[in-house]
């Protein structure tokens, strides 16, 4: 069915544009794909301010600030730590604003160090040992096979990629070497490490592929709409 | 009262003061040292040189230096008057000033430091030595300023009688200033025969043959210096001056005072007082020591002989140096307040050197811990210091040193001092002698300080004066460095100039990418638009898929979802695809959804979601509730998962949040069903797996990311962290094909495989192309080795 004239039109068209020029880096770099970024940038820190100040300063500090009383005067508190963020454009006044930086760094990073280590690091060790749960797949011999296949892979995989990354080698005459079995379980290290980097690219690949689907599809169903 | 007049500005100040009012400049006499002497001397200037060459410069022309034995010639001594050290100058003025005024004002007792004033005028003596004059009140009150060979005349001032007010010249402070005197030369030029004897000596003489140093005769003036008492100078009476016969007969017999009338005609009446003190007082320390005069004394001048019999007596005196110095520091006593006023201001120094200038002597003469040379340690004239004792023999040279002036040399000698001062210090440093390494210090060169060394402490820049080392400008390099800075400055000339767009690629590069592209285009856009099968349904299940699948099975109906968005726009089209269908299961399920996003363009990527991939819910009447943005990131989330109410109120319409359906009953965050988060960034699913752990609870967290973030999400659903995982287009079109219900990942699954395979025959392609060359490339090395 062919598009009529409506907003859904304009911004397909627009959206058709912005592909096409986005696309045109193909060939090369040209002022199409640069105003296409450009106005990408733009859209997106103008959308991310509007989204700040609509969704976060404005209900939940201003408003609280002017209409709710004594009971949010503390809310002066981050008002005033956040106004002295503004300080650090100026070289001169840019002391000001480390304490409000260091407040946000240093609860960044304990909120991060601990998630990590409540979160990824113990469960991670946790889900390894159990792996090696050798009664619980007892009765199920193909399981327990799988099973330690899998986790003596997973085991092998760690500790020779953690070899791998192991420098430090003893001094001889001849110069410092390793010994062979960090050589042996440094080479498999790094061929655990290459079969990661050409996952992580599949990954990247495929997601890559699926967005270009997508945006081939759209023009072909935007040009199919104008027809 | 007398005033005292300036010498350096002329103006006349009251009597008594040492400094000048009008200018500041001190008003005592100078001390021993000649205008020139003054002059700054610089490095590698010798200063004895240069002021004897003041001397030479007057030395009549012809006549060379006069050595040990040799009859000086008479010369005219008014030259003489320029080589005067500034000290005679200014005494001798002050001696004729008074002689002027009081011509007939004699004193029987010629023994005061004001000799020359009450002493007859030289044109009445004749033969007196009118700058010899003022040596008598010299030696009384600074006999640092007296040459050595006169310092011996008042070895002990306490001794000397004080002066008769009657014979003080109360207008010897009006010495006017050395530009009014009338020349020196011009006035010796006018009595020619009224020159002393001695003087009469220097004219010149051609016939006189120079006597073996063996024969040397002291000059006769000098022989009746203290220093020859025992022998009376045989030199003819007429040559030697009556004044200095009157001296010499003295010292030969100090206790015979002759009359003064019987010489007062033809010595100053000081000196013949002067005589009978020394006579008394210095001639027990020379009169035995003094070596006994030659007997070839006819063949020397009798000023000369004298000369040497003083510089020996000198020489000798060393020995006696306690006396010496006792004599010669003894101040006078009782007599002081009875010096004349012109006399008052003229303190004798404590010390050498504060307040004189530097001594100008040669190198010779610069150690002074050697035997004979503390009786010329003191100031001397230039011309005078030249006459000091040999160095290589106990006794003192009876000439001066010996020093080869050629006849070129006397234009440079002639040079004023300022005129050399500004010489070039090329010059100067190429007459710069270097100093020895034994040298205590280096000799100053300029300053009050010239010619002393040691007197400074060493220090950087303090004592070397020399110009730096002048090297080479042209630079000594190789071949290759020359060739390495052509190239540095040939890339650094490129890199200013303005090049013009390159064409960075070539056309085969630019063709092979077009090639590319075509074909990759090709491939996606050819089962979008036929609409055609290309790639075979997926065979089997994963096991999180099964997993995936029971879970959203168990949900309940009306149980509340909490579902993140947290995955960028670019991201869309994948990540759409992928949960479309586990979506519209939850929907199909009754359950009420809220929506949180952690990044800004989630709350509007979640309704674009939900308006293009479910929009038959939508229309069916669906309630959902969007929170909107999350800001702080880890602790934002780990604020939601600890307090929900408190951290998110507001709807992203800014209606209160938990007022809505969807989130009716909900306090905490364990209280959803289900937390189902989207994302393409593996970091931030690892964020709310870590943030929410403890708050969670036994909500089952089901994700469905993207292709990207798969290789690090996996192990948190491997290790049972999150119970369902849905991973890219693969994950979609599997539950697509599992509910039966074709949706946006059937549509791209089949461009995706096609692209898929067309790019890993291309990376293929590219892979066997690049072995085939290295092969190629090592085979042709090898055949070329």
């Amino acid at each position: 069915m062919p598009l009529t004239f409506s907003w859904d039109l304009v911004t397909g068209l627009v959206s058709f544009l912005l592909t096409l020029m986005v696309l045109s880096y193909l060939i090369e770099d040209n002022p199409a794909f640069r105003v296409a970024i450009y106005v990408f940038i733009g859209v997106a820190a103008g959308y991310a301010a509007a989204v700040a100040w609509n969704q976060v300063l404005m209900p939940r500090l201003f408003l609280p600030l002017t209409q709710g009383g004594w009971t949010n005067l503390l809310l002066i508190v981050p008002f005033l730590l956040g106004l002295l963020l503004f300080t650090k454009l100026s070289p001169r006044l840019a002391w000001m604003g480390s304490p409000s930086l260091a407040l946000i760094v240093g609860v960044g990073a304990a909120v991060a160090v601990g998630g990590a280590v409540l979160g990824t690091l113990f469960p991670q060790m946790q889900a390894v040992v159990n792996d090696f749960d050798l009664p619980a797949l007892r009765d199920d011999w193909q399981a327990w096979l799988e099973g330690m296949f899998e986790a003596s892979l997973m085991l092998l995989g760690t500790v020779s990629t953690l070899v791998y990354f192991h420098f430090s080698a003893k001094a001889t005459s001849g110069g410092p070497q390793r010994g062979k079995l960090v050589n042996i379980l440094g080479w498999v290290g790094q061929v655990f490490v290459a079969i990661t980097f050409g996952v992580l690219f599949a990954g990247v690949f495929a997601a890559a592929m699926t967005a270009l689907i997508e945006r081939i599809n759209f023009l072909v169903t935007f040009v199919s709409q104008l027809f | 009262m007398a005033d005292l007049r300036c010498s350096k500005c002329g103006e006349p100040n009251p009597e008594g003061l040492e400094t000048c009012q009008n200018c500041g400049a001190s008003l005592l006499p100078p001390p021993a040292s000649t205008p020139l002497d003054s002059q700054p001397i610089h490095a590698g200037e010798k200063p004895t040189k240069k002021a004897t060459s003041e001397f030479e410069k007057v030395k009549l022309a012809g006549v060379g230096p006069i050595h040990a034995g040799e009859q000086p010639t008479p010369k005219d001594t008014g030259e003489l008057e320029r080589a005067l050290p500034s000290w005679l100058q200014s005494l001798r003025k002050g001696g004729k000033e008074a002689s002027a005024e009081s011509p007939a004002d004699t004193s029987p007792d010629l023994d005061l430091p004001a000799e020359p004033q009450s002493s007859q005028p030289a044109e009445a003596s004749g033969e007196s030595l009118d700058w010899l004059a003022g040596l008598g009140s010299a030696a009384t009150e600074d006999e640092e300023e007296v040459p050595d060979w006169l310092a011996g005349l008042h070895l002990e001032p306490d001794i000397l009688p004080a002066p008769p007010e009657a014979s003080l010249p109360s207008q010897a402070g009006k010495v006017p200033p050395e530009e009014e005197q009338p020349p020196a030369a011009a006035t010796v030029s006018s009595r020619g025969e009224s020159l002393p004897g001695w003087l009469e000596s220097l004219k010149p003489k051609p016939a006189v043959e120079e006597p073996p140093a063996g024969e040397e005769k002291p000059p006769e003036w000098l022989s009746g210096l203290p220093g020859t008492p025992e022998e009376p100078s045989p030199a003819a009476p007429s040559v030697e001056p009556d004044w200095l016969s009157k001296l010499k007969g003295k010292a030969v017999a100090p206790e015979e005072t002759p009359p003064p009338s019987a010489s007062g005609a033809e010595v100053p009446d000081w000196l013949s007082g002067l005589e009978t003190e020394v006579g008394a007082a210095a001639s027990s320390v020379f009169s035995s020591e003094l070596p006994p005069k030659q007997e070839s004394s006819a063949e020397v001048p009798d000023w000369l002989a004298q000369l040497k019999s003083d510089i020996k007596a000198a020489s000798e005196a060393e020995k006696h140096a306690e006396e010496f110095e006792q004599a010669a520091e003894m101040p006078p006593v009782g007599k002081k307040e009875e010096l004349p006023d012109w006399l008052a201001g003229v303190e004798r120094p404590t010390t050498p050197a504060a307040g004189a200038p530097a001594l100008v002597m040669s190198d010779e003469g610069a150690s002074s811990a050697e035997p004979g040379q503390a009786a010329f340690s003191l100031e001397t004239p230039d011309w005078l210091s030249k006459l000091r004792p040999d160095r290589g023999t106990e006794s003192p040279p009876l000439v001066p040193q010996e020093e080869e002036v050629e006849p070129e040399n006397l234009e440079t000698a002639e040079l004023p001092s300022w005129v050399q001062a500004m010489r070039p210090v090329e010059a100067v440093i190429a007459e710069a002698q270097p100093a020895a390494p034994d040298e205590v210090g280096a000799a100053e060169g300029s300053g009050p300080l010239a010619g002393l060394r040691g007197v400074l402490p060493a220090g950087q820049g303090l004592g070397s004066m020399r110009k730096p080392p002048v090297y080479a400008i042209k630079l000594q390099v190789t071949d290759n460095q020359q060739r390495y800075a052509a190239q540095l400055e040939k890339m650094i000339l490129e890199e200013g100039q303005v090049k013009g767009r390159k064409r960075a690629r070539s056309t085969s590069t630019m063709a092979w990418r077009l090639v590319i592209s075509i074909v990759l285009f090709a491939a996606i856009l050819i089962p979008l638009v036929t609409g055609q099968q290309f790639t075979p349904d997926l065979e089997g299940y994963p096991s999180e898929w099964a997993n995936t699948g029971v879970l959203l099975n168990q949900f309940p109906t009306d149980a509340p979802m909490l579902m993140v968005f947290d995955y960028d726009p670019a991201f869309s089209g994948e990540l759409a695809a992928s949960a479309a269908t586990v979506i519209d299961r939850v929907l199909f399920l009754g359950t009420r959804l809220t929506l949180v996003s952690t990044i800004p363009t989630g709350p509007a990527l979640a309704e674009q979601f939900l308006e293009s991939t479910q929009a038959y819910h939508l229309d069916t009447g669906l309630q959902y509730t969007n929170l909107g943005y999350l800001a702080g990131g880890p602790a934002g989330v780990l604020s939601f998962a600890t307090d929900p109410i408190a951290t998110a109120q507001l709807t992203v319409n800014g209606d209160p949040a938990w007022e809505t359906p969807a989130l009716q009953g909900i306090t905490r965050l364990s209280d959803f069903a289900a937390l189902i988060i989207l994302t393409d960034n593996a970091e931030t699913g690892r964020t709310w797996i870590e943030q929410t752990h403890s708050s969670i609870g036994n909500t089952p967290i089901l994700m469905i990311i993207s292709a990207q973030a798969e290789p690090m999400i996996r192990p948190y659903y491997d290790s049972g962290q999150i119970q369902g995982l849905v991973t890219g287009l693969v994950g979609g079109k599997a539950y697509e094909k599992n509910y039966a219900t074709p949706g946006l990942a059937r549509r791209y699954w089949d461009s995706f495989g096609l692209g898929t395979l067309v790019a890993v025959v291309m990376i293929a392609s590219g892979c066997a192309w690049g072995l085939l060359t290295a092969w190629r490339t090592r085979k042709k090395a090898g055949e070329e080795a």
